[in-house]
C-alpha cells in the first residue's frame, strides 16, 4: 500500500473524534447563515451572532485538528517512534496535506458552495473565486499552523506560538494602515505570497531536516519580509509606477481655491479622507504636532465630464519659496470620491499634508508656489440595470443577488465572496405603498467597494450588503414593483493630475485634519 | 559485502561546552552482538542517536551497513532496526493497530514470525499502547521490529526497568534472531549481556575505553591475590594496568587489566613485590570489570580535582 495512503488512513482512524466538531461546527454554520441575509431585525441579530461563533469554533477546532495532525508525527525531539521507521518526509508531507485536502478543504468547499446556492448566485461562476480563497486559506491560516505545529512538541506550545505569530503579522499589515505612503494596490496580495512562500520553505525544511531551530529562522522571515516590503516599497516610485506619469488625460483639472471664504469650506467636501482613526494614530506615532505642521489646502475641481468620476488614491506636495528652496513629500496614500455634481461647474475640495516644522518654518515668511500631484483611478458608468423592487429578488450582473427586505426599508444585496464594485442605485420610496406611484420621491444610495479585494480568506462564500437608498425628501417605503437601477462605477483607468503650482501665504492654511 | 555493519571514526558530540562524546572510533563486524557499557551519562545513548541519524555529529563520522550515517532514513531504515526504553508510541492505537501499520513499510516483514513473536509475547492485540505496562510495551516494540528481519538491530536500554521474566523473553527473542542480524545494544543489564554478547565497549565521560571481543576482554582481565614480604609495604609505581589495588596486612588483591599468562604475570608482581608468594588468579564477572573501570576512572578523577584545586 502506498505510504501516503497508509499514513492518511491511521490519521483519520485516530484524528475522528477530533474530526467531529468542526464538521458539526460547519454544518451548522452552513444551515444558519443564510438566515443572516435578510430576515427580520431580531433574527438577523441572533443569528448572526451564532453565526460568528460558529466561524470561530469551526476555526480554533481546525486549528487544534491541524496542530494534532502534524504532531501524530511530531517533528521536535529523538524520541518519536517515526523518526526511527522508513517514512519519506514528501510521502509524509503529501499525507497531511491529503488529509487537509479531504477534511478541511472538500467540506469547506462543499459549504460554502451550497451557500451561494442559496445565495441565489452562480455556483459554477464562483469557481475561480472559491478556489482563490482556499488558496488564501492555505497562505494566511493552513500553512502558519501546520508550520507552527512542526516546531513544537505540544498542543498547548503550538497554540502560544500561534497567537504570536498572528500578533507578528497583524503588527505587520496594521503598519500599512499607520503609514500614509501610497502603496502598490497588490502589496497586500505580494505580501500574502511572501507569508505563503516563508511557512511553506519552513514547513518543507521542518519535514526533510528536522533542523527546529533553522525551520524556526525561517518562519522569522515572514512578518520581518512582510514589514520591510511595507517600509521600502511605499511612497517609491514603483507605488506611484502604476499611475500614468505626468499627464492630465484622466480629464480631471484641479486649481488652488484662493477664495478667503471657503479657506476652511463649509461646503460640501467631496475630497475626504476615509481613514481618519489609523490615520491619527500614524501622525501620533511618527511624529507629533510638535515636530509637523498640518496644512489644509482649499481646492477647486472640474473637467469632470458626465458618467464619470474619480477616486483620489494618493498625493504629493511641493513648495517652493522665493529663494529657490524646495521641499516634497512622498507619494501619500488618500482616499476619496470626487463626482460630477448635476448642477456641473466647479466643485470644492481639499487637501491636507503635514509638513516638518523646520520646513514650515522656513517657507512661511513668505509666498510659497504650491503644487499638488494627485493618482487617481478614473470611474465610467456602465449602462443601467433596470428592475424592479422585489422581495423574490432579481440577479444584477457584476453585483450579485438582490432583494427588498421584509419591513421595505433596504435592499439586500449578496455577492460571492467579496464586495462588489461600486454601484449607484437609484429607486423610489413612498408611503404607504399603496400610494400613486406619482407621489412617490427617489431615493439614492451606493453599494460596494473600490478598494483591492481583501487577501483574508472567509469561511463564508457569500458577501451581504443592506443598501439603505436615502431620500432627501420625506421618508417612506421602497415597495414592492417600483423601478430600481443600478449604474456600475467601473474603473476603466489611473492616471496623474498635476495641479498647477500657485502662489501661497502658507500661515493662512495652517489647519486640523479633517478625519 | 560490507565486513562491517557499523563503524564510526573520531565520532564526536559536543552540547555547549559540554563534550557528550570524544573522537569515539569502533568498529561492529557484522553478525556479532555488540554491548555498549558504560555508567550513567556516559554517551552510549547519544552514540547511539549519532548512528541512526537522530543527531548530527559536531566531527567524525558514522557508517552504519555501508551508508553515512546521515542517510539513515527513509527506506533505508527497512534494514535497520531500532528499540528505545525513551522511545515514544502512538499510545492511542491498538498493539494490532499499530503492527497493521508498520506492515506496508516493510517489503520485508514476516506475517510468520510475526504471528510466533505475538504468541511468545502473549501481547493482547486489541489493547491500546497507552494501556500496556512497561514490559509489554517494549513487546510490542521488539514485535514491530524483528518482524521485518532487520539487517542490524540498535538497541538503547532494551531491558531497563524490565522484570526478570519479560527481560528473558526478550532476551530470547533476541538470541533467535543471531546470526542473521547484527546487534548494537547499549545496557546496564551486565549479567544478560554477558551471556550473549560477542563484543563489548566501555564508555565513560564520552571515551571510549576499550572495545574488543567479549572472549579477549575476560581473557584479560583477572583477579590477583598475593603474600608480600612485609605488612603495610606498598609499592610507589604500580603498573596503571593495576585497578582497585588493596592492601591487608601481608596480602595484596588487584585487578590485572592486561593480564596474558600467569608466568608473565607472576614475573610481573615478583619484580614489583620481590618475594610474593600464594599468588592466586581468578577470572571476572563482565559486572566486576565494569565496576573496576568504572571506580578507577572515578578515583582518577577525583584525585585531578583535587590536584587542580
Amino acid at each position: 500500500m502506498n505510504q501516503c495512503v497508509n499514513i492518511l488512513r491511521k490519521d483519520v482512524g485516530q484524528l475522528w473524534p477530533q474530526m467531529v466538531t468542526p464538521m458539526m461546527a460547519l454544518i451548522l454554520f452552513t444551515l444558519l447563515e443564510p438566515t443572516t441575509w435578510g430576515g427580520g431585525p431580531q433574527l438577523v441579530f441572533s443569528t448572526a451572532a451564532l453565526t460568528r461563533v460558529l466561524e470561530l469554533l469551526f476555526s480554533m477546532s481546525w486549528i487544534v485538528l491541524m496542530v494534532s495532525l502534524v504532531q501524530a508525527e511530531r517533528m521536535v525531539g529523538l524520541n518519536q517512534f517515526w523518526t526511527t521507521r522508513p517514512y519519506e518526509w514528501p510521502k509524509l508531507i503529501a499525507a497531511k496535506g491529503l488529509f487537509v485536502l479531504a477534511w478541511l478543504y472538500l467540506p469547506l468547499a462543499v459549504a460554502e458552495a451550497v451557500l451561494l446556492w442559496r445565495a441565489r448566485l452562480p455556483v459554477l461562476g464562483s469557481v475561480p473565486a472559491l478556489v482563490l480563497n482556499l488558496l488564501l486559506l492555505t497562505a494566511a491560516f493552513v500553512l502558519p499552523v501546520m508550520c507552527v505545529a512542526a516546531v513544537t512538541r505540544s498542543i498547548a506550545q503550538a497554540v502560544v506560538v500561534l497567537m504570536i505569530v498572528f500578533a507578528a503579522l497583524s503588527v505587520a499589515w496594521t503598519l500599512s494602515a499607520l503609514f500614509e505612503a501610497l502603496a502598490p494596490r497588490s502589496l497586500a496580495a505580494v505580501q500574502m505570497g511572501i507569508v505563503a512562500a516563508v511557512f511553506a520553505a519552513a514547513l518543507a525544511n521542518q519535514y526533510r531536516t528536522r533542523k527546529t531551530r533553522r525551520s524556526m529562522w525561517i518562519m522569522q522571515l515572514a512578518p520581518a519580509l512582510t514589514m520591510a516590503l511595507q517600509l521600502t516599497v511605499p511612497g517609491t516610485p514603483v507605488a506611484a509606477g502604476g499611475y500614468a506619469r505626468a499627464t492630465n488625460d484622466v480629464g480631471l483639472a484641479v486649481r488652488f481655491d484662493d477664495n478667503p471664504l471657503r479657506v476652511f469650506g463649509s461646503g460640501p467636501a467631496s475630497m475626504q479622507d476615509r481613514r481618519g482613526l489609523l490615520r491619527s494614530l500614524g501622525r501620533s506615532l511618527l511624529g507629533g504636532p510638535g515636530d509637523n505642521v498640518f496644512v489644509h489646502l482649499p481646492l477647486l475641481v472640474s473637467g469632470m465630464q458626465p458618467g464619470t468620476s474619480f477616486s483620489l488614491e494618493g498625493h504629493r506636495l511641493k513648495l517652493t519659496g522665493a529663494d529657490g528652496y524646495a521641499w516634497q513629500s512622498p507619494w501619500l496614500s488618500e482616499a476619496g470620491m470626487i463626482a460630477a455634481s448635476a448642477a456641473g461647474g466647479e466643485q470644492t475640495g481639499f487637501a491636507e499634508f503635514l509638513i516638518p516644522r523646520k520646513v514650515y518654518d522656513r517657507l512661511s515668511g513668505g509666498p510659497v508656489a504650491a503644487q499638488i500631484d494627485f493618482a487617481v483611478a478614473k470611474l465610467e458608468d456602465q449602462p443601467a440595470v433596470r428592475t424592479k423592487l422585489s422581495m423574490e429578488g432579481e440577479s444584477i450582473p457584476a453585483l450579485g443577488f438582490c432583494a427588498l427586505d421584509e419591513s421595505y426599508s433596504g435592499v439586500n444585496c449578496r455577492s460571492a465572496f467579496r464586495d462588489p464594485g461600486r454601484f449607484a442605485v437609484e429607486s423610489y420610496r413612498k408611503m404607504p405603498c399603496t400610494a400613486a406611484d406619482s407621489a412617490a420621491n427617489p431615493a439614492f444610495g451606493m453599494v460596494g467597494s473600490l478598494e483591492p479585494a481583501s487577501v483574508l480568506p472567509s469561511i463564508s462564500s457569500v458577501v451581504a450588503t443592506g443598501l439603505g437608498l436615502n431620500s432627501p425628501r420625506a421618508a417612506g417605503y421602497l415597495c414592492p414593483g417600483m423601478p430600481i437601477e443600478f449604474i456600475e462605477k467601473r474603473v476603466v483607468g489611473r492616471g496623474r493630475v498635476e495641479m498647477k503650482a500657485a502662489t501661497v501665504d502658507l500661515k493662512r492654511y495652517v489647519g486640523t485634519f479633517h478625519n | 559485502m560490507i565486513s562491517a555493519s557499523i563503524a564510526t571514526h573520531g565520532l564526536t558530540r559536543r552540547y555547549g561546552s559540554e563534550m557528550a562524546l570524544k573522537d569515539v572510533t569502533l568498529t561492529v563486524e557484522r553478525g556479532s552482538v555488540y554491548a555498549l557499557v558504560g555508567p550513567n551519562g556516559a554517551g552510549k545513548t547519544t552514540l547511539i542517536q549519532l548512528i541512526m541519524n537522530l543527531q548530527v555529529a559536531t566531527a567524525g563520522s558514522a557508517e552504519v551497513l555501508g551508508l553515512a550515517s546521515g542517510e539513515v532514513r527513509g527506506r533505508v531504515l527497512t534494514r535497520i532496526g531500532y528499540v528505545s526504553e525513551t522511545q515514544e508510541m502512538p499510545d492511542s492505537m491498538t498493539v494490532g493497530g499499530f503492527l497493521n501499520f508498520l506492515r506496508p513499510f516493510y517489503p520485508t516483514w514476516d506475517c510468520g514470525l510475526e504471528r510466533q513473536l505475538l504468541d511468545d509475547f502473549a501481547l493482547p492485540m486489541e489493547r491500546e499502547l497507552r494501556h500496556l505496562s512497561r514490559g509489554m510495551r517494549m513487546k510490542a516494540a521488539f514485535v514491530s521490529t524483528l518482524s521485518y528481519r532487520p539487517e542490524l538491530l540498535v538497541l538503547d536500554e532494551p531491558f531497563s526497568g524490565l522484570d526478570p521474566l519479560v527481560r528473558d523473553e526478550l532476551i530470547q527473542g533476541l538470541l533467535d534472531r543471531v546470526g542473521e542480524t547484527t546487534l548494537f545494544l547499549s545496557s546496564h543489564d551486565l549479567a544478560e549481556i554477558e551471556s550473549f554478547a560477542s563484543h563489548v565497549g566501555y564508555l565513560e565521560q564520552g571515551n571510549l575505553l576499550f572495545s574488543e571481543e567479549m572472549s579477549a576482554l575476560s581473557g584479560r582481565f583477572r583477579q590477583v591475590e598475593c603474600r608480600i614480604d612485609s605488612a603495610g609495604a606498598t609499592a610507589r609505581d604500580l603498573p596503571r594496568a593495576w585497578l582497585e589495588v588493596e592492601y591487608a596486612g601481608t596480602r595484596v588483591r588487584f585487578k590485572d587489566s592486561a593480564f596474558t599468562t600467569e608466568g608473565k604475570a607472576v614475573a610481573e608482581i615478583r619484580g614489583i613485590f620481590p618475594g610474593a608468594s600464594e599468588i592466586v588468579f581468578e577470572p571476572l564477572s563482565l559486572r566486576s570489570i565494569f565496576l573496576a573501570n568504572a571506580r578507577t576512572n572515578r578515583d582518577l578523577r577525583a584525585k585531578d580535582l583535587g590536584a587542580a584545586r
